[in-house]
Order: structure tokens, then sequence, then C-alpha cells
């Protein structure tokens, strides 16, 4: 593929989430920000999954936190900060995630730590559901979207397709930051713990340390997307820390790729296609649904990333160096020589 | 005055009921090539997870370089300077050759608190890319940077876990079989590579080897073991004179030759 193909795609995609609300009618434009914001998460948890090899079953937990310290503050009528109360419900969430992972990644990983990450979300979901100062089960609802003073500007977000725009832009922020995150050193680095920790600890990586930051990153972008939510919907209610959320971003990265770094938002814009265009399909629509999602899962192993760079890999001849350009664990190969 | 890199007093270990290393007493001095033999089962591979910090001990102490590290966990061994590679060659399966050695580079860059290059962009820094290049030259891995590990042959393997346990700088060097599983010819190479890695580096190499063809042409010392005992310690000629080592081990061809 030549660079001009390879940015053809993601350009394109940018373009047609930018310019929905000029051509698509409300109802789309909401999904689309519900997307935007699934797929982000969905990347957050992949961090751990694909990068580090940590299954969470409790991401959503991070969310609702995030989502729940953006709805409480809004609703006090913070709205003039909302940068820095996304920021805050990052670093609340990473503070949750950190200790959390204290506790769990101690001893426990694999089936242990599915569980454990569960059992804290239902925890955290309960307890949201029996305070009575965040709405009980009812959640928080009203909340407003809030207006961005820019020196002697100001941008009201409620107007119009503003927030819309503004999710655009804040989840662009937030990916740019996973993709650092995940190409740089540190990256590398989790991925070497994911495929052997032993032999990492051995090239003298403290294994625990970097599982441990792994784990608040994802707890902190996770909980930072909930903070982005939270004045989209204009409503928030425990379930969204339920096992169900919980449970999103990992079918998204299945159903997208967990070896590839787009794969989760992939699966997510899939997965939103596919619920879009069955909704008619009363009584239909999840047999059609899941019929869709399990011949991903048999056929396309690596999700539809992988599919997609079986077939961009057939066409493209190797390199001198004997690798593919299409091949390589996790995305392309980043580091392929000659890159720089 | 020799310094005493490696010393490892009565070291005992068990699973369970059953004893591994029933009291190890070594020293490795700087410089040297120490080799550990013993029939299967003697407890040799046991004693060197214990030294490198794989597994923990029921008694005794691990010394290394004049500090107890007895209770520290292996990636905090490998950076003061203990380097290692396995029985059956653990690289990283899904990175590039390069990055395989890149990783282990940055890593021990991190642990000494060298600047791996600019932090905004997620290329790796120019001093780590020499590095690698350079490791991957003395590997004689240049031609294969790009190659994705798992499609390396087993020879290719083991030198590049070799790259990677170099690439921690490592002033003592913890060879479990490196000849393992080794073709005859494959074997005399891989001990030429650790001879002159040896000479070049000015490195202490520890080991276990079952080819005594290997050992006697690399050891200056020579450990054998027999049911979690040290039953001799020596220069390849007092081991081979050691009439202890010659029932138990060589077996009866040695006694006849």
């Amino acid at each position: 593929m030549t660079r001009a193909a390879r940015l053809a795609v993601p350009t394109a995609a940018v373009l047609l989430l930018v310019s929905l609300p000029l051509w698509a009618n409300s109802g789309v434009v909401f999904l689309a920000g519900v997307t935007m914001t699934s797929a982000v998460f969905a990347l957050s948890w992949n961090l751990l999954f694909g990068y580090t090899g940590l299954a969470s079953f409790g991401s959503a937990g991070f969310f609702s936190i995030g989502a729940y310290v953006s709805a409480v503050l809004l609703r006090e009528g913070y709205g003039s900060l909302f940068l820095l109360v996304v920021v805050l419900a990052g670093l609340v969430g990473a503070a949750v995630s950190w200790l959390v992972g204290c506790v769990a990644l101690r001893r426990s990983k694999g089936i242990h730590l599915a569980i454990l990450t569960l059992a804290l979300a239902e925890l955290l979901r309960i307890t949201l559901s029996h305070t009575r100062w965040l709405g009980s089960e009812d959640g928080l609802p009203n909340i407003p979207r809030p207006t961005l003073p820019f020196g002697f500007v100001s941008v009201d977000l409620a107007a119009g397709n503003n927030y819309y725009w503004f999710l655009c832009a804040a989840c662009g922020v937030l990916t740019a930051a996973l993709w650092w995150i995940a190409h740089g050193r540190f990256g590398r680095v989790l991925r070497s713990i994911r495929q052997d920790p032993e032999r990492a600890a051995f090239i003298g990586i403290d294994v625990h340390a970097c599982r441990l930051g792994a784990f608040t990153l994802s707890g902190g972008f996770g909980a930072a997307v909930g903070a982005l939510y939270a004045p989209w919907s204009q409503i928030v209610t425990p379930d969204l820390g339920s096992m169900m959320h919980s449970t999103q971003p990992i079918l998204f990265t299945l159903i997208g790729g967990a070896t590839s770094f787009w794969g989760p938002m992939i699966g997510a814009a899939a997965f939103a296609v596919i619920d879009f265009g069955t909704r008619t399909l009363v009584g239909m629509s999840e047999i059609v649904t899941g019929s869709i999602l399990l011949a991903i899962v048999l056929f396309a192993p690596h999700g539809l990333a992988g599919a997609w760079r079986r077939l961009a890999g057939a066409r493209v001849r190797p390199n001198p160096n004997g690798n593919t350009a299409a091949g390589g664990a996790i995305g392309r190969p980043a580091m392929r020589e000659g890159a720089w | 005055m020799v310094n005493r890199i490696l010393d490892v007093r009565g070291v005992r270990k068990n699973y369970g009921a059953f004893e591994v290393l029933k009291g190890i007493d070594l020293d490795v001095e700087e410089g040297e090539t120490f080799a550990i033999i013993g029939p299967n089962g003697a407890g040799k591979t046991t004693l060197f997870k214990v030294m490198t910090g794989e597994v923990g001990c029921n008694g005794g102490q691990v010394l290394f370089d004049g500090a107890d590290v007895t209770r520290q966990p292996s990636f905090r061994r490998v950076r003061r300077g203990m380097g290692r590679t396995f029985q059956v060659a653990r690289v990283f399966n899904e990175f590039s050759v390069f990055d395989n050695v890149l990783v282990a580079v940055e890593a021990q860059f991190a642990a000494a608190g060298v600047p791996s290059g600019p932090r905004h962009t997620v290329r790796p820094g120019s001093a780590a890319v020499d590095r690698t290049h350079e490791l991957l030259d003395k590997l004689d891995l240049s031609a294969r940077a790009g190659t994705p590990a798992q499609s390396l042959s087993h020879g290719d393997r083991k030198r590049l876990e070799l790259a990677i346990a170099l690439a921690g700088r490592p002033r003592i060097l913890m060879l479990d079989e490196p000849t393992a599983g080794m073709s005859p010819s494959d074997r005399t190479a891989a001990a030429d590579l650790i001879r002159r890695i040896r000479a070049s580096e000015r490195m202490t190499v520890v080991m276990t080897e079952h080819d005594m063809g290997v050992i006697f042409g690399l050891a200056h010392r020579i450990m054998v073991m027999n049911g979690g005992t040290r039953i001799a310690c020596g220069t390849p000629d007092e081991i081979r004179r050691d009439p202890v080592v010659r029932s138990v081990y060589l077996g009866r061809e040695a006694q006849d030759a």
C-alpha cells in the first residue's frame, strides 16, 4: 500500500464523522457520539488486553467513575472549567485504578483478575445505586452541556451540534495520547510483557510496576472518556458501570482485532453500523447482529483489522528485510528498519 | 586480588517434601568461566534458577558482587549486571529481531538512567538504535533484523537470545545449556561464539551443559553435582582425575579411557 492509500481510509473516516451533523439526522449524530466514546473506551481497555496481556472485566467501573465526577461537577455549575473536569475525572479514575491494581495485580492474573475486576465494578455499581445524593437507581439527569471560555470568546457547547464537534476533538486527543503511549517505549515494554513476562523480567523490566502503570493508564483514560460521555447523554445511571457495559470494549476488541491498535475502534464502528442497520428488523435484530458477530469471530480470528491486514498484505511485496509491510504483531510493525 | 563476583552459600531448595538442593556452596571469580555439570536430576537447573532469582530458596545466601541478592527479584539482579539465557531459547516471538534487541537495550538504558532520546516522538532514540545495530552485528544477526523472531531457525534464536542478554551489559552471563538441541557443528560454532564474547567483553560466564566437549573446551573451573549436593569442584584436569566424579558421572567408559 502506498502512503496515500494508507491515509485515505482514516482521512475519509474523520471527514465522515466531522461532517455528520451537516447531512445526517440528530439520532444518527447522537449514536455517532456515543460510538466515539465507546471506541476510545475500548482503546483504553485494549491497552491492558492487547498490549499488556491482562483481561479486566470491570473497565466500565472506571468509565462510570469519570461520568459521575463530570455529572456532579457540571450540575454544580463548574461548566466553564470543563476541560479541567475531564482531566480531574481522568486523575480520579487513574487513582482508583492504581489502588485496585496494587491489590489485584500482585497475585492475580488471568481468570482471577477477570473475576476480581468484575466483582469490584459490581460493588461500585451497587454502591452508586444506593447513594441518595447521586440519585440512587435513577442516576443524575439533566446534566448541562458546558460553555468553554477561550479568552475573550466563549464557546457554548450546548448550542446546536457544538458538543458533537467538541467530542470529536476530545476523542481525537485521547486517541492520539493512547497511540503515543502504545507505540513508544512504554508500549514496547508492555508488548514484551504480554509475550513473555519472565523473559521481560530477565532484561531488567519491573514487570509488576509496568503492569500497574498500564492498569492505571487504562483506568485513567476510561474515566476521562466517561467524563466526556456524561454531558453528551445528559444522564448518568449506575448501569454505566454494569457488566454489560464492561463487556462492550471486549466485544469491540474481538470484532476489530486485539493485535491492532485501531482494532477496537474499527470494532466499535462496525458494531454501531450493524446495530443501526438492523434496528428496523423487529425481533430479528439480535439474531442478525449475533450471526454477523459469530461469523467475524469464526472467519477472522484476528478481527476485522487482521482480515484487512491479510488482504492488504497479499498485495504487498516483501521488503528487503523479508517482512511484509502489513505484517507485524500490533498494527503495522512500527519499528521497521528504514522507518527512521 | 581477584574479585569474587558470585558467591553462593549453603543454598537449600525443596519442592514440597522433595529436597532438590541440599546446601550448595560455590564461588565464581570475575573473568572466569565456571561450568556446572551433573547427571539429569542433579539440581543444576534449580540451582541456576535460584542464582538468577527465577525461584526463591529455602535457605542459604546468594551474593552478587558482594551484595546479598537472595531476596531480590530477577529484574533487580539483571539491573545489577546478571544476564541469562534459557535452556529453550526464549525471545519475543511477535517482535522482529531488531525489536527484540531494542526492547532489551531500552530497558538497560532506562535502568541505568541513560536518556533514551527525545520523549515527544515514538521513534527509539538514536543511541538505542546504534547500540542495537552494534549487538546485531556482533552476533551476525544484522541480515535478519527485520525478520519476525518466530520464523528464526533454532541457532538464530539462540544467538538472538544471547544478543538480548548482552544488551543488558551484564558483568556475568548465566547460560543454561547454551548448546542444547544443536547439531555437533552448531555446538562448535556456539562454543566459539561464547569464547569470542567472553574475550571481547571480559565477561564472567556461568554455564550448565551436557556436552563434555563444550565444557572441557570452555571452562576454567567445573563443579559437579549429584543428587542436590556438590561432589567435586576444580579445574577440568582435576575433575577428569577425580575418582568420585568418574564413578558417579563420567561412568565406566571414562574409567576405561
